[in-house]
């Protein structure tokens, strides 16, 4: 993926106290997914859905590149950040990458990571 | 997708069962959705559990919902669903955390 379309990644963690994450090691996810595949930056934000993670949803979109988030599942994310998305002009249909990684180990997370990406742009090894 | 280990026991430094949050039902409008039960599908917590005859849903683990997360309020397409005042919960986490 050019620089210019490289994402950025956001796992959402659904404040740490969700079971759904406790198979893999979201640190080791994390630092691999940020350092070893194409994305402009990766981090863990606690809870995406609530009223500070729609701030900082607003505030990253306007910078514009598009958002994988790696968190539950497809159709509730679209449900959730929809507003945040629909306040900068974008939509979750087209502007979100939006990918369920839970119960999943750390390898099997990222493999998926790795898969969304190559599906959603030219992907440099 | 289900995760069977049970959910962290503190939040904020608090025993979750000490924060009252959780969904509260208006039987008035829900319907079960028909028998679909949106937010029994939507929620992987295992928070609620399907009533029948009529069709209706049921909060049976409280403490497994995720502290301010309101995801399936959002989904309840009857809006049904409706969660306590953030503030008032902060106060009594802040009150709970004091006493030590």
């Amino acid at each position: 993926m050019a620089d210019e379309q490289r994402p950025g990644f956001i796992m959402c963690v659904c404040t740490g106290k969700c079971p759904g994450f406790e198979k893999m090691d979201i640190w080791d996810f994390i630092n691999r997914v940020r350092i070893e595949l194409p994305v402009e930056y990766g981090i863990i934000h606690p809870q995406l859905c609530e009223e500070d993670g729609d701030r900082y949803l607003e505030h990253v979109l306007k910078n514009g590149p598009p958002i994988v988030v790696g968190g539950c599942a497809p159709r509730m994310q679209r449900k959730l950040f929809r507003d945040a998305f629909a306040k900068k002009g974008l939509d979750v249909e087209r502007d979100l990458i939006p990918i369920d990684i839970r119960d999943m180990t750390t390898d099997e997370a990222v493999n998926k990571v790795i898969d969304v990406l190559k599906e959603n742009g030219p992907y440099d090894e | 997708m289900t995760s069977e280990s049970e959910p962290e026991k503190t939040f904020m430094g608090v025993d979750r069962t000490k924060i009252p949050w959780w969904p509260r039902i208006d039987y008035d409008r829900c319907d079960g959705c028909g028998g679909e039960y949106d937010c029994l599908k939507f929620c992987p917590h295992h928070v609620y559990r399907p009533l029948e005859n009529p069709t209706r849903i049921e909060v049976e683990n409280p403490y497994n919902c995720v502290v301010f997360c309101k995801a399936c309020q959002k989904m309840c397409p009857q809006d049904a669903i409706s969660f306590p005042e953030k503030s008032e919960i902060l106060r009594l986490i802040k009150a709970e955390r004091a006493r030590g």
